[in-house]
């Protein structure tokens, strides 16, 4: 074989390679689409009425395999319940250096309060920032993700109002007739949420 | 204590009819019932100390059976039946003309004081069906437009003592069978004892 | 004894003794029946039906609640069918309809019965969709009990615990059908000392204590087995700390001691632990006030004083350290060769007892095998709970019971004989001939007889005891238990060289012949009936060291003040119960600031000191406390720590006490101990601080009119000191009887030996016209 045939033969690879669609995006000119159920930043939801979900019961925390969620309840004040019923999550924080986006949090929660976004977004300046709480996780009075000042300029207004991207397969109230429907409690700013491809809302 | 001599005296006779002192709770309890209409707190605190167990353990038996009265009743204590011949005679046309009538939920007693009312199970008149009590006084073969009757009877007149068998003449219907001593007394409280400690013989 | 039988389980042979339940047989055999109401300490009831097996009947088989079923011999019984799968599955879905969705915040949620059972045999799905019944939640049915009444499900535990166990019976079904609930009567608090058990029972979390309802999730607990150090019986407890606080104490089922149940003092008189007003830095008073210092400090000054071995130094010391805190203190005060290695235990009811070698040692399981128990010692209700429980437990299997003396008033429903008024004295003597008593002559004389003996009040005289003791050993084969009642006492007498009691301290100990005092983990002058005595002498004595977890009544007199660790799971050890069983004390959390455990500073103290007679371990103090005995059976760490010993491992060691026999001194008065008292470790549990703070006296109905009491209040007066109290009226008192609790706060500042002028309240509105 000659030794200029070798040359093109090596070059073949970087012209076929040349042509090819890219694979990166022009991030953060370019977003690229996120799947629907992706583990992004999580959020504590609210009711309708505003009232936080979270009744402070630790199930996330205790189901966490990077042990990443610490949380304590206490009594709702009874002139102004933060919670529907008897106990509301006084402190509750993430290290989101810590969390591995395994959504285990989000599958023990009792009543659908801890959700994942599609965020991703969480680049801090120091690690004690990196410890989300309450101050962050709540999302805002209208429903969209309470995030730090330099992220929005990051963040993509639409991605904000999708804020629990993660959906319950089966029905949270146990009813076997409701089966694979969406029986999402309704969150503030949002209100119960479509189905996903394969739910229904109907009954078969 | 706030019973009267003649009433603990009563009672230990009663007392003494049983082997264990705790077996007469029972007829103590009816005692009781005939002092004050109905199981009153204080008469339970009397009787726990003359049976020797806590106050909470008779409070356990008074409140198991219904025809002990937890409250106070009205003047009138209104019984229907709803067991099964009352029913199958439409016992329950006679317990809705009642309601109607007295404006009254089951176990409710007016605003005067004056009726309670009960739909209660069989008061043992099953051949003359439907048939209600008034006062634990039994009339028989009962109508709607009587039942109103006897009601608006009782509303204006209110007599301080009834008697089955005048009540029978006026409001009732076919009668089960006569087999019954006559009683002419009639009762005078609100809610009478009954007097099922002098049917058993008196331990010496 | 009958033979055992066979009866097939599953396919399997197993075998059983006759009239055993079929639960407990298949249990005993690792058959696991699911269950609610059964208990294997309470009588069956067969509530909650969820124990439903199949056995083979003439009529071909039959769903029967294994719980109230007796085996037979040649019983086939099948606990996995398809029938009992589905008779199972029902009950749980029935059990559920009411039972509310709390399980996130409830605290039982991670340990509930009802959780794990509907997990392993439930049907997984509800067919309801109905709201479920609603009560108000939760209600509070004492000060440490909470009831949410929606959570239960009636299995009859609690209401049978408080009627059979303790009984007490404050509890009980009210209503019926669906609307049975659990309660109390009103203004009736279930104000039992045995409530705290009936949480740990309960399979749902329909009870709950205040002290741990919301502190903690069950699978963040960590938990460490260790023995409650409150009174001589030494209960096995399971501790839990969550985040490095203690946060609940069980009660763990050691057959021969406690079986599960705990007193509530034992169980919720830990909250103290996590007080602010713990002491944390080594004190010293200079000028008349305290001021931090270091240790270090604190050894060098007393190094000056007692290094060249010639100083005179008494020990004045507690009963709630561990079994190695006194062989530390014992081998510290070897180095002293003028002291006489004297310790003086901070009890007022102890004695010289009866340990001769001729006396049979009794074990609380003695209680169930004899003829008979002889009762004649302090409340036992009062001082030793939990081995009242066993005492009603004996009684129950047919036991006889005599009680002597009215201090045991709540023994007097279940008591055969209940000797008091023209039998014993005022003073506590029996004034009638022993030997010609009913109950003696018939259940005592040459049959097996279990004897509680100990002071009732610490004004009895030896000899009175000694009296009844020498006609049990003479007349019967009897066994003798010696009914002190604070801590860890056994294990002070096991340990220590020589003990006496605070009435020895008042009359030996002064400042000229002690230049150093030191006074480990005890408040004299807060607790004992010889308080102002007590006051005098540690006020005169140049050094005083004290050993606390708090400033208190004495602590604060004391020129160095050491804060220690707690023996309730702050450190690890031994502690001997009133049988001489000895079992693991263990650490769970760590001690505040810069505690220390007292035999850490006592031999730091020697080795500062470079004293010969010197161990500088735990294990070292271990092996030197039981080098005598033969290595089998000795108590020591290895042993102990090995799972067939948990329970503990009994000695026989005979132990020194020689107290002074009380031959003068007498008091007109009843003084003795209520469970809860002022306490420095009650005062700082916040859930049951209150309990203990209520000050009064009792007498019969008769003793309060002589005394001319109206209002329900009255005052005790004596030279100067004045109390403001209530008056109980409790006619099983003698006439002209007066009980006076001594651990209410400033009734032991009462010189009991003379007369206490108790009068009437003047009335506020007398009070105003003044």
């Amino acid at each position: 074989m000659s030794e200029s045939f070798g040359l093109f033969k090596g070059l073949k690879v970087t012209f076929k390679e040349l042509f090819r669609k890219s694979v990166t995006d022009k991030y953060p000119k370019e977003f690229r689409e996120k799947p629907q159920r992706f583990h992004g930043r999580h959020v504590l939801n609210r009711y309708e009425d505003g009232m936080e979900k979270c009744i402070g019961c630790e199930l996330c925390a205790g189901v966490c395999p990077a042990q990443c969620i610490y949380v304590r309840g206490e009594d709702n004040p009874e002139d102004e319940p933060v919670s529907p019923g008897e106990r509301y999550g006084f402190i509750y924080e993430i290290n989101m250096l810590r969390c591995i986006y395994c959504a285990l949090c989000v599958e023990a929660c009792p009543t659908e309060a801890i959700t994942m976004t599609s965020l991703f977004e969480m680049s801090v300046a120091n690690r004690s920032e990196a410890i989300f709480d309450k101050s962050v996780l709540v999302v805002n009075d209208d429903g969209t993700p309470n995030t730090h000042e330099e992220q929005t300029k990051l963040t993509r207004f639409e991605e904000l109002q999708t804020s629990d991207g993660w959906m319950r397969a089966t029905s949270s109230n146990g009813n076997p007739n409701f089966q694979n429907v969406v029986n999402w409690s309704g969150s503030l700013g949002v209100g119960k949420k479509d189905p996903e491809k394969g739910q229904s809302l109907e009954e078969e | 204590m706030s019973w009267n001599d003649s009433m603990i005296k009563q009672a230990k006779k009663i007392i003494k009819m049983y082997p264990q002192k705790r077996s007469a709770i029972g007829p103590l309890l009816h005692l009781a019932q005939s002092k004050d209409g109905y199981i009153s707190d204080d008469s339970i605190a009397v009787i726990s100390e003359l049976v020797g167990i806590t106050e909470v353990q008779v409070k356990s038996v008074s409140t198991f059976y219904s025809m002990y009265k937890q409250e106070p009743t009205g003047k009138y204590l209104l019984s229907v039946c709803k067991s099964i011949s009352c029913e199958i005679n439409n016992s329950k046309e006679i317990i809705d003309v009642v309601k109607d009538f007295t404006g009254l939920n089951n176990n409710e007693t007016d605003e005067n004081d004056l009726f309670t009312f009960e739909a209660v199970e069989c008061i043992g008149a099953c051949g003359g069906a439907p048939a209600m009590q008034i006062n634990y006084e039994t009339v028989e073969g009962l109508s709607s437009e009587n039942t109103i009757k006897l009601c608006e009877w009782l509303k204006e007149e209110q007599p301080d003592v009834i008697i089955a068998e005048e009540m029978q003449d006026n409001f009732g219907g076919t009668k089960s069978f006569d087999w019954a001593i006559k009683d002419q007394s009639g009762t005078t409280g609100s809610v009478p004892g009954f007097q099922t400690f002098n049917t058993t013989k008196e331990k010496k | 004894m009958s033979e055992n039988i066979k009866i097939n389980v599953n396919g399997n042979q197993i075998e059983s003794t006759p009239n055993k339940l079929l639960i407990e047989a298949c249990e005993d055999s690792g058959i696991h029946i699911p269950r609610f109401c059964w208990h294997k300490r309470l009588d069956p009831v067969g509530m909650c039906r969820m124990c439903l097996v199949e056995i083979e009947t003439p009529r071909g088989k039959m769903l029967v609640p294994s719980c109230t079923t007796e085996v037979t011999d040649e019983m086939v019984v099948d606990t996995e069918s398809e029938v009992v799968k589905k008779a199972q599955e029902g009950v749980l879905e029935f059990l559920l309809i009411n039972h509310p969705l709390d399980c996130p915040i409830c605290d039982k949620a991670g340990e509930c019965p009802l959780q794990d059972q509907t997990m392993a045999y439930g049907p997984g799905e509800s067919r309801f969709v109905e709201e479920k019944r609603h009560f108000e939640k939760p209600i509070s049915i004492s000060e440490i009990i909470l009831l949410d009444r929606e959570r239960c499900i009636l299995c009859a535990r609690c209401t049978r615990f408080s009627d059979e166990i303790s009984g007490d019976p404050l509890i009980e079904f009210i209503q019926r059908g669906n609307k049975t609930e659990v309660n109390t009567f009103p203004n009736e608090p279930f104000k039992s000392y045995f409530s705290g058990n009936t949480v740990q029972i309960c399979p749902v979390g329909a009870l709950t204590s205040t002290s741990y309802r919301f502190k903690a999730r069950p699978w963040d607990l960590k938990s460490v087995r260790s023995t409650c150090n409150g009174c001589p019986v030494g209960c096995s407890t399971e501790l839990n700390s969550s985040q490095n606080k203690m946060l609940r104490i069980l009660g763990v089922d050691n057959d021969s001691v406690n079986q599960g149940w705990l007193c509530d003092k034992g169980r919720y008189n830990f909250e103290y632990l996590n007080s602010e007003f713990r002491l944390k830095n080594p004190l010293k008073k200079i000028d008349n006030e305290l001021k931090e210092t270091s240790v270090k400090e604190i050894y060098t000054e007393l190094s000056e004083l007692i290094s060249d071995r010639n100083t005179n130094i008494n020990f004045l010391i507690g009963t709630n350290s561990t079994n190695e805190d006194y062989v530390a203190f014992n081998e510290f005060a070897k180095n002293f060769p003028t002291t006489n290695q004297t310790f003086y235990l901070n009890d007022d009811y102890l004695y010289a007892g009866f340990f001769e070698q001729d006396i049979n040692r009794a074990t609380i399981d003695d209680l169930n095998n004899s003829e008979a128990i002889v009762i004649w010692a302090e409340d036992l209700k009062e001082n030793l709970p939990v081995l009242y429980l066993r005492v009603r437990q004996a009684v129950k299997n047919g036991v006889k019971l005599i009680v002597f003396g009215h201090s045991n008033s709540t023994l007097e429903d279940i008591a055969d004989f209940y000797y008091s008024e023209d039998i014993v004295s005022e003073n506590f003597e029996i004034i009638k001939d022993i030997s010609k008593l009913k109950g003696i002559k018939e259940h005592v004389k040459d049959k097996n007889v279990t004897a509680i003996i100990g002071k009732s009040t610490p004004y009895q005289l030896d000899e009175y005891l000694d009296k009844l003791v020498s006609y049990l050993v003479e007349n019967s084969n009897s066994k003798i238990m010696n009914a002190f009642s604070s801590g860890n006492t056994f294990g002070a007498i096991n340990n220590l060289d020589n003990v006496k009691n605070l009435r020895d301290f008042t009359k030996n100990v002064s400042s000229e012949n002690t230049d150093l005092l030191f006074i480990v983990g005890s408040d004299p002058i807060g607790r004992s009936v010889f308080s102002n005595e007590i006051h005098r002498i540690i006020e005169d004595i140049d050094n005083v060291v004290c050993l606390d977890l708090f400033l208190h009544e004495t602590s604060e007199l004391c020129n160095y003040i050491i804060p220690t660790s707690s023996t309730l799971g702050e450190k690890e050890g031994t502690f001997t119960n009133i049988e001489f069983r000895t079992s693991r004390i263990d650490k769970l959390v760590p001690s505040p600031g810069q505690s220390l455990s007292d035999w850490e500073f006592i031999s730091g103290l020697s080795n500062f000191c470079n004293f010969i007679n010197n161990i500088d371990s735990l294990d070292g103090l271990n092996e030197l406390a039981y080098q005598d005995f033969d290595n089998q059976d000795s108590p020591s760490f290895k042993n102990l720590d090995k799972p067939s010993n948990f329970d503990g491992i009994i000695n026989d060691y005979q132990p020194n006490v020689s107290t002074m026999p009380n031959e003068t001194i007498t008091s007109q008065y009843f003084v003795g101990k209520k469970l809860y008292g002022d306490n420095i470790t009650i005062r700082y549990s916040d859930s049951i601080s209150l309990l203990g703070a209520k000050q009064f006296i009792e007498a019969s109905e008769s003793t309060i009119e002589k005394l001319n009491l109206s209002s329900g209040e009255c005052t005790l007066k004596q030279n100067g000191h004045q109390v403001s109290a209530n008056y109980v009226v409790n006619n099983k008192l003698a006439d002209g009887v007066i009980f006076i609790p001594q651990n209410r706060r400033n009734f032991n500042r009462f010189d009991f030996s003379e007369t206490i002028e108790i009068s009437p309240n003047q009335s506020k509105e007398a009070l105003n016209v003044n």
